[in-house]
């Protein structure tokens, strides 16, 4: 235990030699992983502003007329406990008073109000960005025509197909992008690392000579090259949100209206991850090199 | 201490050392000669477990290099210690550190490392520079500190080639007497050199001389070791 904990501090104490050594490399890691983190931020918030217009499919549900509003007042709370994105609704009167208001200003609903013949209705809006979009929209639909009074459910053939061109375009390009990003940034990284750890070559040697396990060397230079990949990742990190932070409303403006989001604590762990996965997996090849 | 029987190596097409046979008892104190190129730096390399065996048989210490894995090797090297011509020390950090190294990769306790560290220093007239980094002492007290790092760990047998390779003569000489203290403790040493006034000065050492990898002569009956 007590050696472990030597080889621990050994690790660290390794970040403090070769000063200038350290920091170009951990200053490469940065800006590698920034460079990654900036396509990421790029790639997350176009696919958020894609999504978040272009996913959603909606179907307009229609009680039966005369039904009493308690009742539809009672399914409506219950179409809201669904996992759905927004839900407009509309009594009979509300319906009225929304055709009255489309119509020229001189319009007289008068007739109409004394015997409305709008049902209640309902606009209800799903997002079809998760799980398979056909299967839930299905789903969506049956649930909806399965609720006591409702009449019919009407929706948009052609908006499905949309979004789930949408979806299918941002799967195919998004994630291979990620994933050509992940890789190019590991390889980077990696090879910087790797010659950080190479030139420590001569070090290594001589711990040979004397001795030394080569579980003693190399745990080590495992926590050294750990620990450059997380203090690169988490520089790149604070950099980037310090990047979000002022351009966040750059594009906050008509029509576009896109706030810049931060990337969700999922990518950044996974970012971070990486990076300390690359560095532990790094001074391992350089080692093994020897 | 050391057996090697119809040790051969090459590298490629090359044959650097050719069907060696010699045995060494504890506390014998063998000078290896012959020019540059002779095999000398390949046979101690052998010995320390630094290129893997080829041909023949070779024991040093209790281990057998024919059959060590790369994972026992630091225990072979915790009992067979080398110096070299170039030092091989660490030369941004301290004397002490240098010293210490070996003892430290152990995991032996603070107070013994800083026991034995000590002594080994002022029996080497080093424990003034203890605390100066190594890039900022003289040639000849590198080396010394190369020479205290092998004999700290009280190694059974001390490989030394051409350590005194990069001295002046008088310089040489006092590395010599070092090596000499530690001898006399009973250890087993092997000299590589081609100076002849170090081995002139040495009196009872076994003296083995290679030519282009093959052994050429030696002052003590092979065959009869090797029985």
């Amino acid at each position: 235990m007590m050696m472990l904990g030597h080889l621990l501090y050994l690790g660290l104490v390794n970040l403090g030699r070769n000063k200038w050594a350290q920091v170009f490399t951990i200053g490469a890691v940065v800006f590698v992983s920034f460079l990654a983190g900036l396509f990421l931020l790029l790639l997350y918030n176009i696919n958020l502003a894609v999504t978040s217009t272009q996913d959603k499919f909606q179907y307009q549900v229609y009680w039966e007329k005369g039904l009493p509003e308690q009742d539809v007042a009672g399914q409506w709370e219950e179409i809201r406990s669904w996992d759905i994105v927004s839900l407009k609704t509309f009594t009979p009167e509300q319906a009225l008073q929304v055709l009255v208001d489309s119509m020229a200003g001189d319009f007289d609903p008068g007739h109409l109000s004394r015997s409305n013949p709008l049902p209640p209705t309902a606009l209800v809006e799903i997002s079809l960005g998760v799980g398979d979009p056909d299967q839930l929209a299905k789903d969506t639909l049956y649930r909806l025509e399965e609720l006591p009074g409702v009449e019919r459910v009407s929706y948009n053939p052609l908006q499905m197909d949309m979004a789930r061109t949408w979806m299918s375009i941002t799967s195919r390009i998004f994630w291979p992008l990620i994933g050509f990003m992940f890789v190019i940034t590991c390889l980077v990284v990696a090879n910087t690392l790797k010659l950080n750890q190479i030139n420590r070559r001569e070090e290594v040697e001589i711990l040979s000579l004397v001795g030394a396990s080569s579980w003693y060397i190399q745990f080590p230079l495992l926590i050294t090259g750990a620990l450059q990949g997380l203090l690169g990742g988490l520089l790149s990190i604070l950099l980037l949100k310090g990047l979000q932070v002022m351009i966040k409303d750059l594009l906050f403006f008509p029509p576009l209206w896109i706030r810049i989001e931060f990337l969700p604590p999922l990518y950044t762990v996974s970012l971070l991850s990486a990076l300390t996965g690359v560095g532990i997996l790094s001074s391992f090849l350089a080692r093994s090199k020897d | 201490m050391i057996r090697v029987r119809h040790l051969s190596h090459s590298f490629g097409r090359y044959w650097a050392l050719k069907n060696i046979t010699f045995s060494l008892e504890k506390g014998d104190f063998l000078f290896l000669t012959g020019a540059s190129g002779a095999g000398k730096t390949t046979l101690m390399r052998i010995l320390h477990g630094s290129i893997p065996l080829q041909r023949g048989i070779s024991q040093i210490a209790g281990f057998d290099l024919g059959t060590i894995t790369p994972g026992k090797l630091h225990q072979l090297r915790r009992q067979v210690a080398i110096v070299f011509q170039d030092f091989r020390i660490l030369s941004e950090r301290t004397v002490w550190d240098n010293v210490a190294l070996p003892l430290v990769v152990k995991g032996m306790v603070k107070t013994q490392v800083q026991k034995r560290v000590r002594a080994v220093l002022r029996g080497l007239r080093l424990d003034k520079k203890s605390w100066c980094l190594c890039r900022e002492i003289s040639g000849g007290e590198q080396q010394r500190v190369a020479v205290a790092r092998a004999v700290v760990v009280n190694p059974k047998v001390l490989l030394a080639d051409e350590p005194t390779g990069n001295l002046d003569r008088n310089l040489a000489m006092q590395l010599m007497d070092v090596f000499r203290q530690f001898h006399v403790h009973g250890t087993t040493i092997v000299f590589a050199t081609h100076n002849e006034d170090l081995i002139k000065s040495q009196h009872n050492a076994k003296i083995l001389s290679l030519k282009e990898g093959a052994v050429v002569d030696a002052n003590w009956p092979l065959e009869e070791s090797e029985a």
